[in-house]
């Protein structure tokens, strides 16, 4: 009992930025602001920067994590992708299953019904992301009805089809159950199921495992893969932790309130974070060995919340190495650092 | 091969439905009250069904006929009860358990009719209000205020006044302003817990349209809360048809306000409990069936809402 | 060498629910010294919350102890009235709740909160309960100004640590900690974290706990207890469970959890599901799932299988003593 799941192994190569492939999705200068206060006749005066100036590119077959704690952009950016957020300023170019390119914001109501068959979201959330109402069935094949693809019996089928490719199996046991009858894991896979039914080459995924039992979590994360190399998709991973980005993403970007910090691929930066918050975020994540020694990284304070951020470095009143060019100039840019690496600091 | 796989998937969802059917009226079936006023509809139902089989068959037309009949056998009506008359005439000498017994399929309609045109008004008004927020929600919940600050009898005494208002017309009426007001509130409130959840925004994803939402996912998660404020509505309607008949300001021939009306017209109303077969039957009927509505309610409180189940 | 500061033996806790009887938890048995902390760590539906509820005998309506012995320094909690129990807990043995941010009331001042516990416990000044919270806020890294704040003004980290330091108010010789972590913020949950290793450790307080994830356990704990399925099946000190597991489900457990650091190794994927605790079958509880079952194992309990202070309940060890 038990499979084996290699780390990366199934993982198609990526290339980062610069290499031959052509990128899936691109993401060019970004930003979503909400607004803060502001009545019926008032402009509001702040604004929450949850997404502020973000761009990175994500090649074909390639599975970029997006990485940080609460509030640092990544879930935002992420719908903004398969366009459930609509950007505030910036473009999104997505390369949809036919091979097009598309800018996001040039979709009306019929193009935004077509891109939806090429991008689709797996959520969080195994207890709320399915309708308690309807069985497996309905579930999974929604998307299908929604697109007006196939007569019944053949949305049954492809439903039946795919859920015995994410394990949901004896398909007939499960077909008609409620999402109260099953457990964790299992609703977990009509998620993906219900997500990958449309065949999607761009798939989102909000941390699909954080809030299952550590005892699952293993098994999904296999099955993600599977299906990623079934599909030949491009992934782009949420989570905060950095030990599930190892097995699962094959380049991270480490976001914080909004803007990227660093960015490259996964096992390098996990050995030799560049950015502070990057290395003070992965020291402070438990490893399983009590053997373990782990860097002391010092920083102080809490998360702010992005809210009219003053023009200087984001990481300024935490970082061990801030300087006076750090508070005087803005949040410094993404430069590269070696091949591979882009890190947005003035003293790294 | 597909059409037989397409029988048996009925076949299941058919039972599939029964099951949960079954589970909860066991659960409804837990509290007492529940099935006391499950009881008191089943009883009031059997008498509206008794009164046409009676009419066909004992009763004869001119002596027992709710509206026009007329005892002549008799002298000096309004005549106490009697083993001819159960619960005694009226004042016009007209058989009182007759009236009474034919009234209450009009009650029963009345408070059906009400009450779905409440839980479709509400529905519609919560859900369209939750979903696309805005100026439309603004809108309409500024109408619910008014509705819930309007004083409804007075209301209803004017579009009386205003027009003749018949069982059905009435039926709408009540039902819609029940509807629109405090239920329609309480509805968007629910409405809006449902439009946050993920699987609301998964529908979005796939590309569902705003009516496919609102009708797959918002409506039928809505319907067991509006199901249960169905039960108090018809309350409403039952008594509010009572004291407007009562003001005889319908255009009703016969319901159990008329009756009360009838005996306060002709002056018998005064004398304490001497006429009492002119005001109990009629009075007890509106305040036991209004009651054993609003019982059912309660009883489906834990069917609806999970949490106050006890186990 | 000290007698342990708690001792529990043969604990078994059942619910009772329309679809019957749950057995939570099976003849379990736990031995804690003075300053040291176990790990309790194990799949959701293990036990290992009923556990601590267990201990300080606050079980919802329709658990029940059905069996067993919780020593605390010598005495028996088990058998002491309600009255006598309810002075021990919070002095002798008190709990910080899992989501804790719950269980601090929205509509007092945390220090009135702080300060009511102690009340409760002993007799003291008020000025001196004030002054203790003061102390206790310290030690939790929190500053004193903010005593007189109400909950929903502090942040997620900031509530976790006022409710460990009520947890603290009474100097209470076991403390039990739920997944008080679970909620929070990585960079955060390391420095509760360290703060309590800190606390622990210097007043030599014993700790119990509890959480599902196996690289906060690491952090935390001197020793670790797995449980499955009601049952403690490893328990042993936590370098010697990490480094050389006994029982097969501690193995699969371990191995199936991603690690940031160290060398890259394969995961691996445990198949199939807990079994049903109203309707346990025979035998060990983890035959349907374990690699390496045997015929008995289905249908006679395992025995104790001991190394040293590390003892698992196993027929088939994987690292066999």
């Amino acid at each position: 009992m038990g499979a084996v799941l290699e780390p990366g192994e199934r993982a198609m190569t990526g290339h980062s930025n610069g290499g031959a492939g052509v990128p899936t999705v691109r993401v060019d200068h970004l930003r979503k602001l909400y607004p803060v206060g502001g009545a019926f006749l008032r402009a509001p005066k702040s604004f929450i920067h949850a997404v502020d100036d973000v761009s990175f590119e994500v090649a074909d077959g390639e599975s970029l994590g997006l990485v940080g704690e609460s509030g640092c952009g990544k879930t935002t950016t992420a719908k903004m992708i398969v366009k459930l957020i609509e950007p505030t300023s910036g473009s999104i170019q997505v390369r949809g299953g036919d091979g097009e390119a598309v800018d996001l914001s040039t979709l009306d109501g019929r193009g935004t019904k077509r891109f939806r068959r090429s991008a689709q979201m797996i959520y969080q959330d195994p207890y709320e992301s399915l309708n308690p109402r309807r069985t497996v069935l309905d579930t999974i094949a929604e998307p299908l009805v929604v697109q007006g693809l196939g007569s019944f019996a053949e949305r049954e089928e492809h439903v039946m089809a795919i859920m015995a490719q994410v394990g949901l199996t004896p398909v007939r046991n499960y077909l008609l159950r409620f999402p109260h009858e099953l457990s964790g894991g299992q609703r977990q896979r009509v998620a993906i199921a219900r997500a990958l039914v449309l065949e999607p080459n761009i798939v989102v995924a909000d941390e699909p495992t954080s809030m299952l039992d550590v005892s699952v979590r293993s098994n999904i994360m296999q099955l993600m893969l599977d299906m990623k190399e079934r599909l030949r998709a491009t992934y782009v991973y949420i989570t905060h932790d950095v030990a599930v980005a190892r097995y699962m993403c094959d380049r991270i970007a480490v976001m914080y309130l909004g803007k990227i910090v660093e960015m490259g691929p996964t096992e390098e930066v996990l050995r030799d974070p560049a950015h502070p918050y990057t290395r003070a975020l992965i020291s402070a994540v438990p490893v399983p060995d009590p053997a373990y020694e782990r860097p002391r990284v010092e920083i102080k304070g809490g998360i702010a919340r992005p809210i009219d951020p003053p023009k200087r470095c984001r990481f300024f009143d935490r970082c061990p190495l801030a300087s006076k060019a750090c508070e005087d100039n803005d949040h410094p840019p993404l430069t590269a650092r070696g091949s591979d690496r882009l890190v947005a600091c003035y003293n790294a | 091969m597909a059409a037989r796989q397409l029988d048996k998937y009925y076949e299941i969802r058919l039972a599939l439905l029964l099951r949960r059917l079954r589970e909860s009226w066991a659960l409804f079936a837990e509290s007492r009250i529940g099935l006391l006023g499950v009881a008191i509809i089943v009883f009031f139902a059997l008498l509206a069904i008794a009164h046409p089989i009676l009419m066909a068959t004992v009763w004869e037309h001119e002596v027992y006929h709710p509206v026009i009949g007329f005892d002549a056998s008799l002298v000096g009506h309004p005549t106490p009860p009697s083993a001819r008359h159960l619960l005694g005439t009226d004042p016009l000498g007209r058989d009182i358990l007759s009236m009474l017994m034919h009234s209450t399929h009009s009650e029963f309609l009345l408070g059906i009719l009400a009450a779905v045109v409440t839980v479709v008004a509400a529905t519609t008004v919560g859900a369209v209000s939750a979903y696309f927020g805005g100026w439309l929600d603004s809108v309409l919940m500024r109408l619910a205020d008014l509705v819930i600050m309007m004083p409804a009898l007075s209301l209803y005494i004017v579009l009386a006044a205003l027009f003749d208002l018949n069982f059905t017309t009435l039926a709408i009426a009540i039902g819609l302003v029940s509807g629109l007001g405090a239920t329609s509130v309480i509805i968007k409130a629910q409405a809006i817990t449902i439009s946050v959840k993920p699987y609301v925004e998964a529908a979005r994803g796939a590309g569902g349209s705003h009516f496919h939402i609102i009708v797959t996912h918002m409506i039928p998660n809505l319907m067991p809360l509006a199901f249960l404020f169905m039960m108090f509505t018809v309350t409403a309607a039952i008594f509010s048809e009572a004291v407007l008949s009562f003001f005889g300001v319908l255009n009703i021939r016969m319901s159990w306000g008329i009756m009360i009306n009838t005996a306060q017209s002709s002056g018998y109303l005064g004398f304490g409990l001497e006429y009492w077969w002119l005001l109990m039957p009629a009075g007890l009927s509106i305040t036991l069936l209004c009651a054993s509505f609003y019982l059912v309610g309660r009883g489906l409180d834990p069917v609806v809402n999970p949490r106050l189940r006890s186990r | 060498m000290t007698d342990p500061v708690l001792q529990v033996e043969g604990l078994s806790v059942e619910y009772a629910t329309e679809k019957g009887r749950v057995h939570a938890v099976t003849d379990l048995a736990m031995t804690l010294e003075e300053g040291e902390a176990i790990g309790l760590v194990g799949e959701s539906g293990c036990g290992k919350t009923t556990v601590a509820l267990a201990l300080m005998r606050i079980l919802a309506d329709n658990g029940q102890i059905v069996n067993g012995k919780v020593l605390l320094d010598g005495v028996d909690l088990l058998q002491l009235s309600e009255e006598e129990m309810a002075k021990r807990r919070w002095s002798g043995i008190s709990m910080v709740f899992q989501a804790a941010m719950n269980s601090l009331n929205p509509v007092q001042r945390v220090v009135d909160q702080i300060v009511e516990a102690i009340e409760q416990h002993e007799e003291v000044a008020r000025s001196d309960a004030v002054e203790r919270a003061r102390e206790l806020f310290d030690v939790v890294g929190l500053d004193g100004a903010l005593l007189r704040r109400y909950p929903h003004e502090y942040s997620g980290g900031m509530r976790q640590r006022a409710v460990i330091a009520m947890a603290l108010a009474c100097s209470p010789r076991v403390i039990i900690a739920d997944e008080p972590t679970t909620a929070l913020d990585v960079l955060v949950q390391d420095r509760i974290l360290d703060q309590l290793k800190e606390i622990q450790s210097r007043r030599r307080m014993a700790m119990i706990y509890i959480s599902h994830d196996v690289g906060v356990i690491a952090r935390v704990s001197t020793s670790v207890g797995v449980m499955y399925a009601g049952r403690m099946v490893e328990t042993g000190p936590a370098h010697a469970i990490f480094k050389r597991p006994i029982h097969p489900y501690t193995e699969a457990l371990l191995a199936s959890v991603p690690s940031a650091r160290g060398p890259r190794r394969p995961l691996r994927v445990l198949g199939g599901d807990p079994p049903d605790l109203i309707d346990l079958p025979p035998g060990c509880p983890f035959a349907a799932r374990c690699s390496r079952v045997q015929e008995r194992c289905r249908t006679e309990i395992p025995p104790v299988v001991r190394s040293e202070s590390q003892w698992a309940l196993c027929w088939n060890p994987v690292n066999a003593p």
